[in-house]
């Protein structure tokens, strides 16, 4: 491998033969490492042409898009040892008690929050988003202190809460959208010493950014590169290909949301935050 | 669960402080309680969920906070405040394997994924559930097809959003299995399942959110032509008592109605094992002794406060306006809402609106009289009659609207205050 600007280059030989492997496995083309990276129109056609294979396929099934009306939107097999392990850091490092989780039905996410949540001891309720009212009670008469939440549900929520005279719950960790607009902090949680970390998935349930406990602090919208993934900035491009046990790895998915590596952390990884 | 399993429940549930030392007033130093009758059993007090509500989860739960595996909730659409529940594992579905042997996916909108997921794991498979968002059913359903979806564990009132999406691309014939919970199946419902997926076995289950271990009451037999459509029987877990109007036991004899009473408790850890827990739920009892499962069998006929109006001199019942559709299968499907609207001055109702599901051309005035005629308000007396002595207002009936997107159950009786 080649380190450049503390990214990875993914030229290897291996790497391609990996993915050409998983490839054949699903039935699907391989177009994307002749012609060196992966359009997200690629992206869909290759998820399409694999969903014949999928019920047999071991694997846990998430969509392939945060917005459930998109014209492109498939399944995306994970692996099923996936572990959430930037959550998990989150959770264990504020030391949350009872979780709630205010995302999407149709993300797919509840069982493996429940494994995080198993692990780091703290029962899970979950909460549809729309029902601000049960999320509040569970915050008034259950206990929960930490939040897993959809970002861009948070401002709604936070404001019901204030509404309600409701105290804001001191631990949460927000989902962005990557192709939000912006990803931001609701102002109710910016301003108030909640502790927040934050995530950006490319798709609901597949963690591309993240934040170290030293990140997370100042409560801005920089981030980490995900383990899971090895990601190649060339300028206003960023490519990303499965580092991870994904079953159907991307290979140089070209994103259109480009960012930019701004320096290294204290803890090791570099800093990137999204090109304007 | 016989005798001893419940003599030795109370004992542990009082052993140490907590939830129920308190609910049955006892004293610091008093030993844990111990029932050695059916007489000293039947004395304990019946715990309701406003004993329940008036306690934190941490006072209510046997188990510390890390040892509880997930909250569950009412969805708070009645109107009243949210009961939180710690759950631990307790889950489980063998009953299901009576009628199916699950090789693939299934799609869930059931308490809780993992759980479900469990149900798969346990028997060899992949954790296949997807979870049904309802309101997002399209994609639900498009990944429930990627995955290879032959089961279908849901809300009743899922069912229609589930169907019509799955008939649009073409999979409700691989559906192999139908576990149904929440509202009480009506035989046109049954008739759209049965229509929808014909390849399915379709199952109800009884289960409530309140309750640790629930589904407690488990399918005798599949639905089918077969009267009464939905036929439960308890768990092996689960202990039911059946009691009349004064809180007093009934005996489980066939025919006998009342409110259930239950006990749910499997064994250790358990954050909390409910002992006489009055559900609300209102069951008829169809064999005292079912030939299959030895207990009494029973079926669910409605909710004893919500599915009632009371007329001076009378009561209308959801299940009797039920029955009465029935008789009228070529103009109206069995689906209503029963719109009562109360006065501020009047303790009574001051007009009654059912809002019926018509089939083709009909006069709706018509139908409302003939409803009128044979719905039965009081032992010897239909409504038609009250409303001739102008005790209650005349009847009216208005369409009732399919709404596709409803994602709530159906309340048979919605009450208005002017």
């Amino acid at each position: 491998m080649n380190y450049d600007a503390g990214m990875v280059s993914v030229e290897t030989e291996a790497l391609k033969t990996h993915v050409q492997d998983r490839y054949k496995v699903w039935g699907v083309p391989d177009t994307c490492l002749r012609n060196g990276l992966t359009t997200e129109v690629d992206f869909a056609a290759i998820l399409s042409a694999a969903e014949g294979r999928m019920p047999t396929m071991p694997c846990r099934i998430f969509p392939s898009s945060f917005d459930p009306n998109d014209a492109y939107i498939h399944a995306f097999p994970r692996s099923l040892e996936w572990n959430w392990q930037t959550l998990e850091q989150a959770l264990d490092r504020m030391k949350a008690r009872i979780v709630m989780t205010r995302i999407p039905h149709f993300w797919q996410l509840e069982s493996p929050i429940h494994a995080v949540c198993r692990r780091a001891k703290a029962p899970i309720f979950t909460n549809e988003p729309e029902n601000m009212l049960v999320g509040a009670a569970a915050i008034a008469s259950a206990g929960v202190d930490a939040i897993v939440h959809d970002a861009l549900f948070a401002p709604a929520f936070t404001s019901y809460l204030q509404e309600w005279n409701i105290t804001i719950p001191q631990k949460w960790v927000l989902i962005h959208n990557m192709y939000s607009p912006e990803w931001t902090v609701p102002s109710p949680l910016e301003d108030s010493p909640v502790q927040i970390a934050q995530e950006v998935h490319i798709s609901p349930g597949v963690p591309v950014l993240y934040q170290c406990e030293i990140l997370s602090r100042d409560k801005a919208s920089r981030f980490h590169v995900s383990e899971d993934f090895f990601a190649e900035i060339e300028g206003q491009d960023v490519f990303l290909t499965s580092a991870g046990n994904d079953p159907l790895p991307v290979y140089r998915l070209k994103l259109s949301i480009p960012f930019r590596v701004i320096g290294s952390c204290t803890c090791g990884m570099d800093i990137v935050e999204r090109s304007s | 669960m016989n005798f001893e399993r419940l003599r030795s429940l109370v004992e542990i549930a009082t052993s140490q402080e907590g939830f129920y030392r308190r609910f049955y007033k006892m004293k610091d130093l008093d030993a844990p309680r111990s029932v050695s009758s059916w007489s000293e059993w039947r004395a304990l007090p019946m715990l309701t969920k406003k004993d329940l509500l008036a306690v934190t989860l941490s006072e209510r739960s046997l188990l510390p906070i890390p040892d509880i595996d997930h909250l569950f909730s009412s969805s708070g659409t009645t109107g009243t405040f949210p009961l939180f529940n710690p759950r631990t594992q307790l889950l489980e579905y063998e009953f299901r394997t009576r009628f199916y042997k699950p090789r693939g996916a299934a799609l869930s909108s059931m308490p809780v994924p993992h759980q479900q997921e469990r149900f798969l794991k346990e028997r060899g498979l992949p954790p296949r559930v997807i979870v049904l968002d309802p309101r997002n059913p399209a994609i639900s359903v498009a990944l429930a097809r990627a995955a290879g979806v032959e089961a279908l564990f849901v809300f009743l009132h899922h069912v229609p959003l589930i169907a019509e999406h799955m008939k649009r691309i073409g999979i409700a014939k691989q559906i192999r299995y139908i576990n149904t919970t929440g509202e009480v199946c009506t035989r046109s419902m049954y008739r759209y399942m049965a229509d929808t997926f014909p390849n399915a076995v379709i199952v109800a289950q009884y289960g409530m959110s309140d309750i640790e271990n629930s589904p407690m009451g488990v399918p005798c037999y599949p639905m089918s032509d077969r009267e009464p459509l939905q036929v439960f029987h308890a768990k092996e877990d689960v202990f039911l008592e059946l009691i009349d109007e004064h809180g007093d036991v009934i005996e489980p004899t066939s025919g006998a109605e009342g409110e259930v009473v239950i006990t749910a408790y499997r064994g250790e850890p358990a954050a909390f094992p409910t002992i006489r827990y009055r559900t609300g739920d209102a069951a008829r009892v169809i064999e005292s002794a079912c030939q299959e499962h030895g207990t009494w069998s029973f079926t669910i006929i409605g909710r004893i406060a919500d599915d009632f109006v009371k007329i001076p001199g009378g009561m209308l019942k959801a299940d009797e306006v039920e029955r009465v559709m029935r008789l009228f299968p070529d103009r109206v499907s069995e689906a209503f809402e029963l719109h009562v609207y109360g006065g501020k001055d009047s303790h009574y109702p001051v007009r009654i609106v059912l809002r019926v599901e018509t089939r083709g051309d009909v006069d709706i005035a018509l139908l409302a009289s003939e409803i009128s005629t044979h719905l039965r308000v009081s032992p010897s007396n239909t409504y038609a009659d009250f409303a001739a002595r102008k005790s209650v207002p005349s009847l009216i009936c208005e369409p009732l609207l399919r709404e596709e997107g409803r994602t709530g159950k159906r309340k048979r009786v919605v009450r208005h205050i002017d």
